[in-house]
């Protein structure tokens, strides 16, 4: 086992350890808001509504929830964990052990997937419990594998994107701006809680400049079997995010900023 | 062998359209085995040296090897051990945690004997499962200090590890930095502690403004200022308007 590599499974270890050790915050948290969702949204107007495909609107929702949990805490965690970082001064660390940019990124990125993927699993259950106590049925995943492709490869993205987020910022003031200002408008816009079909067409254009619209949809098609855009479409603008937010991750690993604040 | 060499080095720092020169032109180089000491007032530029040696700043000129491997290579980076100034928080993690992860990071699996000796010898085994937010100054300091020596280095980087420390850490601090020099590890240690130099250094470079105003043999340089101690050549030197604090 070479060197680089057990540097690379140490850092994604001990990020992973990070975000448990602070469950209650990275997992449990998440898991009460997305149960408000559920309850406020889902449960209230499922006898209103019904969606694209005859699915009932809490049926509708679960896979969307998925979607802003997953993304969400997997760009959280690797801006909080580059930022905290920053702020006791171990981020440093980095600059001087014996690892490469590479397998750096891969570590902070692949720490985000564990936990994108994590809440994502509490997510489906409680909306699979939902569900039950609901209409006394359970939700059937239909592409099980797909939608462990796009929840992966999302979380990757948004694992990068907290990664250049992280070591491009300069104060917490600067990575809440990002994210409250330009990444949670484009996860709340990108159809977790409507389909793209009930917009005007001049808003369904619009919306399809959205990159989340691509993963908000490719992973309800994995859940439900319906999607509002071509999977292969989505499949594929998904994967030239993962390979362009990974080159730019990379480079903010590189060149980014190591200083303390 | 040359354990570290450090050729025309020009470090500059840029802020709001204004640059300041921290190193400027610096050269000097420490053979294998000896404990060499940076010292000069704050601002002197002897971290700034130590930052470019481990890739925390960059330079603008110059060439920086250590063992003839770049300094920031990967192969460099595995001889050097380095204790940083400031304090650093790790705010998730207790102390064998951290030593776990380093060693890690080092390539180095199964470590615990190591970390568990150099618990012990600086006097940190009943802190190992501590959070290391919860040590004091003193303690986070030992704990540095147990971290950078994980890999086993060649040559260990000391930046300023005293500063602020209260007299029995001083004196651990200065033992097991002698007993490290003995064991065959090259030292560079920065530090304005001219009491600590003259124990500890065999050759000095007296630095001021980013430059270096006099390297030698710490013997010579006091015996040519006709002094005892280099405190006292040191300020002679103050007095004659060489340096500025």
């Amino acid at each position: 086992m070479s060197a680089e590599w057990i540097g690379f499974r140490t850092l994604l270890k001990k990020e992973c350890l990070r975000f448990y050790k602070v469950v209650g915050q990275t997992i449990l948290s998440p898991l009460v808001n997305a149960g408000l969702y559920l309850l406020v949204f889902g449960v209230s107007f499922s006898s209103m509504l019904k969606m694209p495909g005859g699915f009932s609107y809490l049926e509708f929702l679960v896979p969307g929830l998925i979607a802003l949990s997953s993304l969400n805490n997997a760009l959280q965690n690797s801006s909080s964990s580059v930022m905290i970082s920053k702020f006791h001064g171990d981020l440093q660390d980095l600059k001087i052990i014996p690892i490469s940019s590479c397998a750096i990124t891969a570590a902070y990125s692949l720490a985000s997937v564990v936990r994108g993927l994590g809440v994502a699993v509490l997510v489906l259950l409680l909306g699979e419990a939902f569900s039950y106590f609901q209409s006394q049925s359970f939700i059937v995943i239909q592409h099980p594998l797909g939608c462990l492709v796009f929840l992966v490869m999302s979380c990757m993205v948004f694992g990068n994107l907290g990664i250049i987020s992280g070591f491009t910022a300069k104060s917490f003031d600067q990575i809440n701006s990002f994210t409250n200002f330009i990444i949670l408008p484009l996860i709340y816009l990108g159809g977790v809680f409507f389909s793209l079909k009930i917009l005007s067409p001049f808003w369904q254009r619009m919306d399809q400049f959205n990159p989340i619209v691509y993963i908000i949809n490719g992973i309800r098609w994995g859940v439900l079997g319906v999607s509002d855009i071509s999977v292969l479409y989505s499949f594929t603008v998904l994967s030239g995010f993962v390979l362009l937010t990974s080159g730019l991750a990379w480079y903010a690993v590189k060149y980014g900023s190591y200083q303390r604040f | 062998m040359m354990a570290l060499e450090i050729k025309n080095l020009l470090i500059t720092y840029s802020h709001k359209n204004q640059t300041t020169t921290a190193v400027d032109h610096v050269s000097f180089s420490i053979p294998e085995g000896e404990f060499f000491g940076l010292i000069g007032p704050n601002g002197a530029g002897k971290t700034s040296i130590i930052s470019a040696i481990t890739s925390l700043v960059s330079h603008q000129a110059g060439e920086i090897s250590v063992f003839g491997h770049h300094a920031g290579s990967v192969e460099a980076k595995r001889l050097v051990g380095y204790v940083p100034q400031g304090l650093v928080g790790y705010g998730f993690f207790n102390v064998n945690e951290i030593l776990q992860f380093t060693s890690g990071y080092f390539g180095i699996k199964n470590n615990q004997k190591k970390i568990d000796e150099l618990l012990e010898r600086l006097q940190l085994t009943s802190y190992k499962y501590k959070l290391v937010s919860q040590l004091s100054g003193g303690l986070k300091r030992r704990m540095l200090i147990a971290k950078s020596l994980l890999h086993s280095p060649k040559i260990l980087l000391l930046d300023e590890p005293s500063a602020g420390v209260d007299v029995e850490l001083r004196t651990i601090l200065w033992n097991f930095a002698t007993e490290l020099n003995d064991s065959g590890m090259t030292i560079l240690l920065t530090t304005h502690y001219l009491e600590e130099a003259d124990r500890l250094c065999k050759r000095v470079a007296i630095m001021n403004k980013g430059k270096i105003l006099a390297l030698d043999k710490t013997d010579r340089i006091k015996t040519q200022m006709g002094y005892s101690t280099l405190e006292e050549a040191f300020l002679k030197l103050i007095k004659q308007g060489a340096l500025s604090v």
